[in-house]
């Protein structure tokens, strides 16, 4: 079973340190929620945790071994990345970002294989977007271009998912959308490292919230436990009348 | 690209490649051809032998690189308006050929030309990936690339300032507008290897441009070796633009108008748009030089380059204005 260990983890930026020390152990099946304000280091965990920054203390495993001496390519077989940043550069066809994300396994001047197009045949479905395949990237509604790229890491099958703010862009249903699709995924056995800033769908979707402040994690357990309205106070600066409560919208076809 | 649009492409790059070969403003060498087929010589045979045919072949070579350069550039910046010439490879690559004429390096191997173009399209590209970065946007790419070729430039007119004789300078100024005119067979061995090595490792490397249209940082999750697509990239195509500049002078334009005509046929997919690109090279820079010829009148030469870029800058100026307010 997959499995992702961080260990004092710290990384600096431009000479300051934006990750002190963080520790985190993850495992398949689970949605893990990173939380935390503006430039609390989430995004940087996220980099640290798919080998695309190295940090500059600590060690980052997968399954036991050390990310950076796997080569790029196995990698990216295994984990798979959603960046904050989700630009496209050129009028790409919907079926061929999607694609992008079997890149990890296209052989020089091949083309797609059998089980490539299968894989993402199958990542259009789940995020339901099998309808928009010749539709062109930039002619798409921001929801739809969420799930696309969405399918666009699916179709990797990775076995750890990281998704930087995947629904920040979007409506509430698209969120929920979006939200259930990640909890398939994590169903179906991939690990998903999310950071999020919708407490209460955080709280709704993940089976544990990492509460992230300055580059230190501050708390980290099941959802519903590791928001304390003290620490909510504390890193959000924020008060809740009743306490945080999970997010309780559904679809209505 | 549909397999069916690469055969046109191929058709259409032979077709320039046979017309540029036989067609000439007094009348066609089919007439040789037949003689050549024959195994008999004449003076038609010897034209069409020792000065179409090389010709010919420059052309499809030297077109072929600076399309393929032109894509991969695009690709590579993700920005339509990345072209060999306007960001400043081509001048760079005429400077370091200016240098080797200026010194007399040529005396001591004709090989020292190509060697010392392509080396300035190193520095050229070099120097722009310092200035620009990779994300660039066009007006940063644009500017990046006015201050490499007016640097390039600057040595260039400098290297003219300071020329010994009126012949000498003649002789750098003509050779930068742009010509096939001198083709030769010697031509098509320097540039032959340059260009191909060039073109072999733009075509390489060509995949990593999809996964590049997400970001380098996405890129690089899909497991792309960004510092090895560098290289191949700066090197590839200061090898492609340069052994072309080497023995055809700087011709602008072709890199730009090629692939982006071409895009539509490959829905937009960077990686795919390099094959198509090289081939449309050919055929334009062909077709190019064939007009050149018979728009020239006698003993006026109308230059390649020139005519490349009365044609392609109107194009440039389309683009920019059709690039303007987006976001790329």
């Amino acid at each position: 079973m997959t499995r992702l260990e961080m260990r004092d983890v710290s990384a600096r930026y431009e000479g300051a340190l934006v990750l002190d020390q963080a520790s985190l152990e993850a495992t398949a099946g689970n949605v893990v929620a990173l939380v935390g304000p503006n430039g609390a280091g989430k995004s940087t965990l996220l980099r640290l945790a798919g080998g695309l920054l190295a940090p500059d203390a600590g060690t980052v495993e997968l399954d036991g071994q050390a990310i950076d001496t796997l080569s790029d390519r196995m990698r990216a077989r295994r984990i798979a990345y959603l960046a904050a940043d989700q630009a496209v550069a050129w009028s790409l066809q919907v079926d061929r970002l999607v694609a992008l994300g079997r890149a990890p396994y296209l052989q020089p001047l091949r083309q797609l294989s059998r089980s490539d197009k299968d894989a993402i045949a199958q990542a259009m479905q789940t995020a339901d977007i099998a309808h928009l395949a010749e539709r062109r990237v930039d002619t798409l509604s921001s929801g739809e271009r969420a799930r696309a790229q969405l399918a666009r890491v699916l179709a990797t099958r990775a076995d750890v998912v990281l998704l930087d703010e995947p629904i920040a862009a979007l409506d509430p249903r698209h969120q929920i959308r979006v939200m259930d699709i990640v909890r398939a995924v994590a169903r179906q056995g991939a690990l998903v490292i999310m950071a999020i800033h919708a407490l209460d769908l955080a709280v709704r979707y993940a089976d544990e919230i990492v509460v992230m402040a300055d580059g230190h994690i501050r708390a980290n357990g099941p959802a519903g436990t590791s928001l304390s309205p003290d620490l909510l106070a504390e890193v959000f600066g924020i008060c809740i009348d009743g306490g945080l409560q999970p997010n309780s919208a559904r679809l209505i076809d | 690209m549909k397999a069916l649009h690469l055969m046109f492409l191929l058709g259409l790059a032979i077709l320039a490649f046979g017309l540029n070969l036989l067609v000439g403003r007094d009348g066609s060498l089919l007439a040789a051809l037949m003689q050549v087929a024959r195994g008999e010589t004449s003076l038609g045979t010897q034209i069409l032998l020792e000065l179409r045919l090389p010709r010919s072949l420059l052309g499809a070579l030297v077109g072929a690189g600076l399309g393929v350069s032109g894509a991969a550039l695009q690709g590579f910046f993700r920005n339509p308006l990345a072209d060999p010439g306007i960001v400043g490879v081509t001048a760079s690559s005429g400077l370091g050929a200016v240098i080797a004429l200026y010194f007399g390096l040529a005396s001591i191997s004709l090989l020292m030309v190509p060697v010392a173009a392509t080396l300035g399209g190193l520095v050229g590209v070099g120097a722009l990936l310092l200035l620009a970065g990779q994300r660039a946007s066009s007006t940063t790419l644009i500017l990046s690339g006015v201050a490499v070729s007016a640097v390039a430039s600057a040595g260039t007119a400098l290297l003219m300032n300071l020329s010994p004789n009126p012949w000498a300078l003649a002789e750098i100024a003509y050779w930068l507008m742009g010509s096939l005119a001198d083709a030769s067979w010697n031509e098509v061995r320097f540039a032959t290897p340059l260009i191909l090595v060039g073109v072999s490792a733009l075509l390489l490397v060509r995949n990593d441009l999809d996964p590049l249209s997400l970001g380098e940082e996405t890129a690089h999750s899909l497991g792309v070796n960004l510092p090895r697509l560098r290289i191949a990239i700066v090197l590839g195509s200061a090898l492609a633009v340069g052994g072309g500049v080497a023995v055809a002078g700087a011709i602008g334009f072709v890199g730009l108008v090629v692939p982006h005509l071409l895009r539509p046929f490959v829905a937009s997919r960077p990686a795919a748009l390099l094959l198509p690109s090289a081939l449309g090279g050919a055929a334009l820079l062909n077709l190019a030089d064939l007009g050149a010829r018979l728009l020239s009148g006698p003993g006026i030469p109308l230059y390649l380059g020139v005519l490349t870029a009365l044609l392609g800058a109107p194009f440039f100026v389309w683009l920019v204005r059709s690039q303007r307010g987006r976001a790329l």
